[in-house]
């Protein structure tokens, strides 16, 4: 869990809403991505579900 | 931009069971954090914001009460009541119609996606919104606030006045309530203007 960089502030903690699972926060289409807080799309996941 | 990330999977039980869950990452981390909280979760991240490695809080849409008030205190004191919910026999509201969340959630969101982020939603209890946030951390720390224009679940000038009552840093975009998933890079960049402001 150590952090990756050298931000003084360098721990980003993200909360979900209602009606979301996270997914929204670092995960299927387009969210902020959990290895740094870069764009992240990932259209493949959602193909799979459909 | 090499921050380390973690998302909270709180269980939208209850105000205070969503501050337990954030306060155990929160718990989890080496060093200073930056606390994100979309929607619902202002409210829970203005309560556990509180804790002594948080150094500043960031809303995304974000319903953010006052110290002994609730979010549903909040939404009536803003005549900004919620609506497009559905309630079951449990206690727990759904927002289950895909084309209702789709409306409601992210019409700037292709309809396959909403029918996706509504197949995987987990409903909200109402208890949530009764509980009062005991100090509201936004007294102490600062506070930035990215504004949904085209927010069809939290309008964008309740979010304006939010914004103004807790003195917060803003940004405006246009996008639904889900601007994490519409505007993904304005998001990132609002989050990481708000950590280096937070440095100073």
């Amino acid at each position: 869990m150590a952090a990756t960089t050298a931000h003084p502030v360098p721990n980003i903690v993200l909360v979900h809403g209602a009606f979301a699972d996270g997914l929204e926060l670092v995960g299927s289409d387009g969210a902020i991505d959990c290895d740094g807080l870069s764009r992240h799309r990932c259209p493949e996941s959602i193909d799979f579900i459909e | 931009m090499g921050y380390h990330v973690t998302a909270v999977q709180n269980p939208l039980t209850s105000l205070s069971d969503d501050v337990i869950a954030t306060e155990r990452v929160l718990r989890r981390q080496k060093g200073d954090v930056l606390l994100v909280g979309h929607s619902w979760a202002g409210a829970v991240i203005t309560q556990a914001g509180n804790a002594s490695n948080v150094k500043g809080l960031v809303y995304l849409s974000a319903l953010v009460p006052d110290s002994g008030e609730s979010a549903a205190d909040l939404l009536a004191r803003l005549k900004a009541p919620m609506t497009g919910l559905s309630p079951d026999a449990d206690g727990l509201l759904w927002l289950d119609d895909p084309a209702q969340f789709h409306h409601v959630m992210g019409a700037d969101l292709a309809m396959s996606n909403a029918r996706f982020l509504s197949s995987v939603q987990q409903p909200i209890a109402a208890v949530c919104f009764a509980a009062k946030v005991k100090h509201a951390a936004w007294h102490d720390k600062p506070s930035w606030y990215l504004q949904t224009i085209d927010d069809q679940a939290l309008p964008y000038p309740v979010q304006q006045t939010i914004a103004r009552q807790i003195g917060a840093r803003t940004l405006s975009i246009r996008s639904s309530h889900l601007s994490l998933i519409s505007q993904p890079d304005a998001v990132a960049k609002f989050i990481d203007r708000a950590a280096s402001e937070s440095e100073r």
